[in-house]
């Protein structure tokens, strides 16, 4: 307890002196370039150390950045593009809000449905062909995650399906860990297609105005070879924990109704009317204009008016740690980016390749991959999503490849790539039987490095393909 | 062709809201959803345009200082200084009455009126049932007077800090935090001092002395079992006063208030860090994103250009006027709030009031002045009203809509006729 609580006062110092360096280094060397990458990268270790709330923390890092570059303003290194602004607010105006607005609507979409007992209905449904035999359903529960993959984010994907596996898994007796761990690195995989499919996507897309149905022609058949191209290699390395479970408990578990997981009638008829139009809009919605943040966003509302005085229950328990922290991460970004650090990335970077169309996609996919094997994988999409836009001029496929790189990168080397490996080893953990990490880097990484080279192969393809 | 639309969905959302027949939060976002839907359709605008042009900063601004009152309301130390100051009243009904409100009065100047009534009504009720009074009078006080006390400062209420930002960001160096505490503090006073006469007159009949025997159980409580957690109390104290000091020194060197108060929120919560997820989850994520919506629908007025036609309307009408500039944004945003929920006024009038500074300076702090006591009008106008019925119902003793409108409607008259005289009073002074 003692020990909890130094570490936050500790951590205050430590940002304190990290403010008071980045500032005294504005004022004596007239730069804001340093100051900025100081705050970025103490802020980062400071949440990658675990030791303070990332939420609290991404926050104050984006309020110190705002106060660099308050200072900075003030000595005239920085401009405004809008002379009636401050720069605090084009700091704020910059964060990517309809992204922040979207993972927010999908959530109340996903505790909404979720209280609805829509899930479990679905689970149940979807497992009982299986009978017992633990390889079908194995192959069921992947299938499944592979197919919501894709109209949710990995996060959404995880919090619906991982809870459902582990009740499964108990009533069967099957050890729910290579469940938990496929299923995470199946719906990272499977999201490469859909635009909403994960949140680095929809930043990457928002940044290079990528084309919703390109990304989804290109993708789909891939994604659906890396599928084929696993499920062999996953069905192999497990199968020896894989039996079949006694008849008779098979019966109790299936003998259930499914019926019997609707806990409101009508709310759960709404939820499937919702998910529908949900589908639907971000299908077709594209082509008449209409943005995935627009779908999600009235079908959220649609969903809290009924659930009437619920609604606010349902809004407590959206995601707000996360929400905010991607926030202050986004604030974060915008700030290098206001300095100008992209742009010099995305020159050097842009020198290095030079105008080698193959040779930028080779390098968009392993080196993003690598970047967010140890940072998560939103910000390596943030940062690095501007040069992909410029490097687009050399070929259309080239921001597709950033999409790929960061969705596999999220699950070599460590699970920290990608907050839906989170959320399946805090679920395991919680039922004390944690999938320890060492688990996890080994399938993961094996079959991440399968899946680039595969990638990266395929996407030469494309490119050849498309006259590159 | 879009405006007559945008206008319309604009108009049915707000009748929606005031029905309060439907969750408000989620009918401000569908009304958003749809109107951008019509901007799309109607090919005026993107829906990325919408969103980005809702005031992102005022969101974040009212996101923060939510972190912070429920930081400091958590601590449990404004239930304990609640019973510490009125100790000395020794449970006598008419001065436990009045030091109640008194310290409603002060606390308003730092928590908003939502926060205000949640820490105030459960204690209230508690105490009045140990002595065994009638709670309803002091309820009905209270949010009377929890929302005139909120206008000097502005974190006091959600209306404030929705004006105070949008002008601070459309025409930065009109809005002065300080400015507007030397102008609204003796004023609150002085509403204060009229009010409280009127209460006990108005109440005598109900302010009979307890029994004996209760006052001495009452007296025997020890207060300091309210306290949770002396450190939060004092982290948020401190944090408060690093707010006050910024909103009104900070701003003279061009800091923005949401700046200030992003900071201090987040170091508060990187103190608080064990339950970080717990302040989240009390933070009031209905008003947050009911915001949302209702800029959302603005932004959709403005982009229309609905809101400058209005502004030029209100400002052809004024023909620079002073006087009659005073009396219309006095009478008008408080009428309007007594029907509906200040807030959505606010963000609908503060963009006007900010159109409106040529002619007077002061216009944008009789802005809040107006919406706060137009709270409580009627009694649906402001949400820490409908707090105090709620509380009331939930102990099967209810404040009726008519019990509330019999006394706050008139003293709001009153206190708007006296607002009037005060406002003309500065321009005429300065």
């Amino acid at each position: 307890m003692n020990r909890e609580v130094g570490a936050e006062i500790v951590a205050a110092i430590i940002v304190l002196v990290m403010a008071i360096v980045a500032l005294v280094w504005t004022v004596l060397t007239q730069d804001l370039g340093i100051p900025v990458i100081i705050v970025f990268i103490g802020t980062y270790a400071i949440i990658s150390s675990e030791k303070v709330n990332r939420t609290a923390m991404s926050l104050l890092g984006m309020a110190i950045v705002g106060v660099v570059l308050f200072v900075g303003f003030n000595m005239g290194l920085i401009g405004v593009e809008n002379p009636d602004h401050s720069i605090f607010q084009e700091l704020i105006l910059h964060i990517e809000w309809d992204t922040i607005l979207f993972v927010t609507a999908m959530m109340i979409i996903v505790s909404v449905a979720g209280a609805s007992g829509l899930f479990q209905f679905i689970a149940l449904n979807i497992a009982a062909p299986s009978g017992g035999d633990h390889k079908k359903l194995f192959i069921t529960f992947l299938v499944f995650v592979a197919g919501i993959s894709l109209f949710f984010d990995t996060v959404s994907t995880m919090l619906i399906i991982a809870p459902l596996t582990i009740e499964i898994c108990k009533a069967l007796e099957i050890d729910f860990k290579p469940f938990l761990i496929s299923e995470a690195i199946v719906c990272n995989f499977s999201s490469i297609p859909s635009i909403v499919g994960a949140v680095p996507n929809l930043v990457i897309a928002g940044y290079t105005n990528l084309d919703v149905g390109f990304l989804f022609v290109v993708f789909m058949p891939l994604s659906i070879i890396l599928f084929l191209v696993s499920l062999p290699i996953l069905l192999r390395w497990y199968g020896s924990k894989f039996g079949t479970t006694d008849q008779y408990r098979v019966d109790a578990v299936f003998s259930i109704d499914p019926h019997t997981m609707i806990k409101d009638d009508l709310e759960f008829k709404v939820s499937v009317v919702a998910i529908v139009v949900l589908i639907v809009g971000f299908a077709i919605g594209p082509t008449l204009g209409i943005i995935p943040l627009m779908v999600a966003l009235v079908v959220a509302a649609f969903m809290l008016l009924l659930s009437h005085e619920r609604a606010d229950a349902f809004l407590n328990k959206v995601g707000w740690g996360t929400v905010f922290f991607l926030v202050g991460l986004f604030g974060l970004v915008v700030a290098l980016d206001l300095t100008g650090l992209i742009r010099a990335l995305a020159d050097w970077v842009g020198n290095i390749i030079g105008t080698n169309a193959a040779f930028a996609t080779v390098f968009l996919i392993w080196i993003p991959a690598m970047l967010s094997a140890f940072l998560d994988n939103l910000p390596v999409s943030a940062v690095l999503a501007p040069i992909a836009f410029d490097l687009a001029t050399l070929s259309p496929v080239i921001p597709l490849a950033l999409v790929f790189a960061v969705n596999i990168g999220g699950y070599i080397f460590t699970p920290l790539g990608s907050p839906a490996n989170m959320v399946a080893i805090g679920l395991s953990e919680t039922e004390h039987d944690p999938i320890p990490f060492i688990e996890f880097i080994k399938i993961g990484t094996l079959l991440g490095l399968i899946h680039l080279a595969i990638g990266s192969g395929y996407l030469l393809l494309v490119m050849f393909l498309l006259g590159g | 062709m879009a405006a007559e639309l945008v206008l319309i969905v604009f108009v049915g959302t707000y009748i929606a809201i005031s029905s309060e027949k439907v969750n408000r939060t989620a009918t401000a976002l569908l009304g958003m959803g749809i109107a951008g839907l019509v901007l799309v359709v109607t090919g005026t605008s993107t829906f990325t345009d919408v969103v980005n042009t809702v005031e992102w900063q005022t969101v974040l601004f009212v996101t923060a200082m939510m972190i912070i009152v429920t930081i400091a309301a958590g601590s449990g130390m404004f239930q304990f200084l609640a019973i510490e100051l009125t100790r000395p009243s020794h449970g006598e009904t008419k001065k436990l009455f009045v030091s109640f409100l008194a310290f409603v009065f002060v606390i308003s100047l730092f928590l908003d009126t939502t926060s205000t009534m949640l820490i105030m009504a459960p204690l209230t009720i508690e105490v009045c049932r140990a002595l065994d009074i009638d709670f309803r009078p002091f309820l009905i006080s209270e949010s009377v007077v929890c929302n005139f006390a909120s206008i000097p400062s502005i974190v006091g209420a959600v209306p404030n800090l929705v004006i105070a930002e949008v002008i601070a960001e459309e025409a930065s160096g009109i809005f002065d935090a300080g400015i507007m505490f030397v102008l609204l503090m003796p004023l609150s006073i002085i509403l204060f001092v009229v009010s409280i006469p009127i209460f006990l007159r108005y109440f005598r009949d109900l302010l009979i002395p307890g029994d004996d025997e209760l006052i001495n159980n009452f007296l025997l409580i020890d207060p300091s079992y309210m306290i949770r957690s002396k450190k939060d109390f004092y982290a948020s104290i401190i944090g408060m006063v690093v707010l006050a000091l910024g909103f009104t020194i900070g701003h003279s060197v061009g800091f923005q208030p949401s700046m200030i108060a992003i900071i201090v929120a987040a170091f508060l919560l990187i103190l608080t860090r064990e339950w970080v997820d717990d302040v989240l989850k009390k933070v009031n994520w209905g008003t947050v994103f009911f915001l949302v919506g209702l800029f959302g629908l603005v932004a959709s007025l403005e982009i229309t250009g609905v809101i400058h036609w209005l502004a030029v309307a209100v400002g052809s009408f004024l023909a620079d006027n002073e006087v009659l500039g005073i009396i219309f944004m006095t009478w008008v945003p408080s009428l309007i709030s007594g029907v509906i929920d200040n807030i959505p006024v606010s963000t609908v009038l503060a963009p006007i009031a900010v159109s409106l500074v040529t002619i007077n300076p002061i216009l944008p702090y009789v802005l809040i002045f107006a919406v706060n006591i137009g709270g409580f009008l009627l009694p649906i106008g402001a949400p820490a009203n409908i707090l105090a019925i709620a509380f009331s119902e939930k102990e099967h003793k209810p404040i009726r809509f008519v019990d509330f409108a019999k006394i706050a409607t008139p003293l709001s008259l009153l206190m708007l006729a006296i607002g009037t005289g005060w406002f003309l009073l500065i321009s005429a002074l300065f």
